[in-house]
């Protein structure tokens, strides 16, 4: 026990089981609660538990949602012969706040690992392959631009070709508002490789 | 202290909301524990000198009584094109980076072990690489390096040479108390592991050539097998505190 009061430590060291927060920062996080109304600490005891009891993956495109299946699968305004395969639920948020894309999403909860031993079995893969047989054009590889997001494109494309499939990946080069002369030169030859014709 | 030194990273993962933690492998400090920040931002200036398996030459904040170092720079040396763009390849590269952070822990150079890392990394890359052969041999030189002496050349026993043929027969028994083989004529040790005469035969090729030559020997998926599980298994029989080498069992993804 750290404070005078057995209920503080307790909050503290649940805040301190969050992933990138310390003791320090936990004990901060607690006090702030702490001096806030109860309608507050309320609302926030109150999403947690709601978050727990409603939220759960979608049975289709395995995303987070409320709704099964979720409103971008069962939407008749999007693309559904198109899909897009991201890592992680957050993908889909960054990809959707470009309202470019109106195609369906695919999350695999995660990439190839090996280094972890996270394999195909640990990922949505079979989920992926199972949707691709009904109605679907093109696959879009959406994966992360690292050494591990690049397996597990080359390990989707090689089941993927096969079934017929328009299977593309997102370009990969130098980001917007960045400059040439402080890019890596692996990034550049990336980009020289993606060029395309005007 | 500021300090530069060349390095290959092992590992990676991301921390808080734009940085990450790695793991390299240096020439000059052997292994060490980085963060990075602002590593995974749109407009990171590391670009690919960061990614796992990457070589850079990095320049580091270090403090000796800090275990996780501060990484300000770094710039890539090479990020082994062939490796990361065939998946083949991509999975022993895996292997490699594993072998030796299962083996190494702490912070102590050792020139060898980086000349070892660096060399195997350039022969997988090259245009015709042979990715058994080269994970074979870089886990004969990493043995050697730290010391865990395995003699693939004669018999453990009577020091028979195994290369003459009548010394093996159909078979050998690999002993990892004893550190390699017996020869047909000699009696198994007891913890024994049977293993074929090609693989002998194919270690004892490696054992006696440098890994950029490796792509003129064929290895069988047998043989591979084999090898690697043997040679795995004195690893980790002479280095209690290795960790499990998880990539090793998702070699044949690709296949």
């Amino acid at each position: 026990m750290l404070s005078t009061s057995p209920s503080l430590d307790a909050l503290i060291s649940e805040f301190a089981r969050l992933p990138g927060i310390g003791r320090k920062t936990a004990q901060r996080l607690a006090m702030y609660v702490l001096k806030r109304p109860r309608e507050e600490a309320e609302q926030m005891a109150a999403a947690l538990l709601h978050v727990k009891d409603n939220v759960r993956t979608c049975s289709i495109c395995c995303n987070i949602t409320e709704d099964d299946p979720c409103s971008i699968c069962s939407s008749t305004r999007r693309d559904h012969r198109v899909i897009c395969v991201v890592e992680e639920s957050n993908d889909v948020f960054a990809i959707e706040r470009t309202n470019e894309f109106r195609g369906l999403y695919h999350v695999l909860g995660g990439r190839l690992s090996p280094l972890e031993g996270i394999g195909p079995d640990d990922l949505h893969v079979r989920e992926l392959l199972d949707r691709s047989r009904e109605g679907v054009d093109e696959i879009i590889l959406a994966m992360n631009p690292n050494v591990e997001g690049e397996a597990t494109t080359l390990y989707l494309s090689r089941l993927l070709k096969p079934m017929g499939l328009r299977i593309t990946r997102i370009a990969r080069g130098i980001p917007m508002g960045s400059d040439l002369e402080f890019t890596d030169a692996a990034t550049i030859t990336r980009a020289f490789e993606g060029r395309i014709a005007l | 202290m500021i300090v530069k030194t060349d390095a290959i990273v092992l590992r990676s993962m991301k921390y808080g909301e734009t940085s990450k933690i790695l793991t390299l492998y240096t020439r000059e400090f052997g292994r060490m524990s980085v963060i990075v920040k602002g590593a995974r931002g749109a407009k990171s200036k590391f670009g690919a000198a960061l990614d796992v398996m990457s070589h850079s030459s990095v320049v580091m904040y270090k403090k000796e009584q800090r275990e996780l170092q501060l990484l300000t720079q770094a710039d890539l040396i090479d990020q082994y094109r062939r490796i990361i763009d065939h998946p083949d390849r991509l999975m022993y590269g895996f292997a490699l980076l594993e072998f030796l952070s299962s083996t190494v822990n702490g912070e102590e150079a050792h020139e060898e072990l980086y000349a070892v890392l660096e060399h195997s990394l350039a022969a997988l890359n090259a245009a015709d690489a042979r990715p058994a052969a080269v994970l074979l041999h870089y886990l004969l030189r990493l043995i050697h390096a730290l010391g865990l002496g395995i003699d693939v050349r004669h018999c453990v026993r009577c020091r028979a040479d195994f290369s003459e043929e009548s010394t093996l027969q159909r078979h050998a028994a690999f002993s990892e108390t004893h550190g390699g083989f017996t020869c047909a004529q000699c009696p198994p040790a007891p913890d024994s592991l049977r293993t074929s005469v090609e693989t002998v035969g194919i270690l004892r090729w490696l054992d006696t050539h440098a890994v950029d030559q490796s792509s003129r020997l064929a290895v069988s998926e047998r043989a591979a097998k084999e090898g690697l599980q043997l040679l795995q298994r004195h690893l980790s029989s002479h280095v209690p505190e290795m960790r499990k080498v998880k990539s090793a069992s998702m070699l044949d993804l690709f296949s």
